[in-house]
């Protein structure tokens, strides 16, 4: 695992580089005087540790790079802090850093934080992977068919937390005999050339109304056509009606607690994600 | 008279083709769908067509009132999944009505499960197209639906 630690004081990575040396997987620790100089060492799914005793503009700003920066990946943000700047991190955690430690550190209350940001969610249940294969597939198929555009994945793998990404989500709840939900999320250009192509119009400029209808309705098609594969099986599920998400950073609870796939595909050079949470019948 | 004469065969598909643009004259359809723009791309390809009217509804209750003032409908399509009244309960009372149990009714809807298909068909539906679909899929349903041969 890689830890990247962001701190104008090289006091810190030593903290984190003894505190991790005490873990049973090894860590690499790379200190970064400032989040853009960290960017060319994150890789997608590093563990950030990000000084946030500082101005709380600037602090933002540092996290808004990060984030930003990962585009689908999931790569996480843990801030250290004193406690008067508590209030700082909580709305930092709000915006999408996935937690934070106080200072004076303690090695393990650090350790600890380190291994459960890294833990997939819903790590208990057991993950089927055969499951993605019918949202892959239908992903694929949705976009061709309706849009006329052609889609390639680009990478797969477990959440680790149920934070969002992206400037437009489409979710679909799922009941029934197996429970959960899928997501898709893209950026907002995306969004708008995609139902742009599905209407056969020149694209809208902003995320509209119609746009948001027209997520709805992908991300409708897509939980429709994966259904199908289901029939019979322990995910059987029924759709309910899908719910559109505007803007970054939002938190969606799956109530199942079961392990979140991700998959980034690519589409008209953007990059965009598919997430799907499913709980079979218990 | 050249190769391109007109024989008895010929005559017939002319007299079909011509049948056809006759019958596509003065569609009237109503497409009831929560999605906008579901409803616009249905729409879209129901102009194609040669719809002259197409009516939309939001759900299966505002297709019940809209219907209520549409004047002749020659094909409803409906999706299966929407607020307030599904697609199925919509399909059930248009076939409860004895004025509109006639009107040929197309589930067009992301439900693709083979047991879906054949509760739709049982409760009246006439056609099934499974969503994503292209429009000459669309088309070609409708088409067959309304009994028209191209």
């Amino acid at each position: 695992m890689k830890a990247i630690v962001i701190s104008e004081k090289s006091v810190l990575a030593g903290q984190v580089r003894q505190a991790l040396s005490k873990c049973p997987a090894p860590w690499d620790v790379v200190p970064a005087p400032n989040a853009e100089k960290a960017l060319p060492a994150i890789d997608p799914h590093s563990l950030v540790f990000l000084d946030y005793d500082l101005d709380p503009l600037v602090g933002r700003a540092a996290l808004k790079t990060l984030l930003t920066a990962q585009d689908f990946r999931d790569v996480q943000v843990l801030l250290v802090g004193e406690r008067s700047m508590e209030t700082n991190m909580k709305d930092a955690v709000k915006a999408g850093a996935a937690g934070y430690v106080l200072r004076p550190l303690d090695d393990g209350a650090l350790r600890s934080r380190a291994e459960e940001a890294v833990k997939p969610v819903g790590s208990r249940q057991k993950l089927d992977v055969r499951l993605i294969n019918p949202f892959i597939n239908a992903t694929t198929e949705v976009f061709k068919t309706m849009a006329q555009m052609e889609v390639s994945r680009k990478d797969l793998f477990l959440k680790k937390n149920y934070h969002m990404f992206g400037d437009v989500s489409g979710v679909m709840g799922l009941t029934g005999v197996a429970t959960g939900s899928v997501v898709i999320s893209m950026p907002g250009q995306l969004a708008c050339v995609l139902v742009g192509r599905m209407l056969g119009e020149t694209p809208q400029a902003d995320v509209t109304d119609s746009v948001r209808d027209g997520i709805g309705e992908m991300v409708n098609m897509i939980a429709g056509h994966a259904k199908a594969a289901f029939a019979g099986s322990e995910y059987h599920f029924t759709l309910s009606l899908p719910v559109v998400v505007t803007g970054g950073g939002h938190e969606i609870a799956h109530k199942t607690g079961a392990p979140c796939i991700v998959v980034v595909f690519e589409a008209d050079g953007k990059e965009f994600a598919v997430q799907v949470s499913l709980s079979p019948e218990k | 008279m050249g190769s391109d004469a007109l024989n008895v065969g010929n005559l017939d598909s002319l007299e079909k083709s011509l049948g056809a643009v006759f019958e596509r004259k003065d569609l009237r359809f109503l497409v009831v769908d929560d999605s906008g723009t579901m409803r616009r791309i249905i729409a879209k390809c129901l102009k194609d067509i040669g719809a002259d009217t197409v009516i939309e509804a939001a759900d299966g209750i505002d297709g019940l009132v809209k219907l209520k003032t549409a004047g002749k409908i020659d094909v409803i399509l409906t999706d299966w999944n929407m607020p307030n009244m599904n697609g199925l309960d919509f399909l059930k009372k248009l076939k409860a009505d004895a004025a509109y149990k006639d009107i040929p009714v197309i589930m067009v809807t992301t439900e693709a499960e083979k047991s879906s298909v054949l509760e739709a068909i049982k409760a009246g539906a006439k056609n099934y197209v499974a969503k994503p679909f292209t429009a000459d899929v669309l088309k070609s349903r409708v088409e067959q639906t309304l009994g028209i041969s191209k």
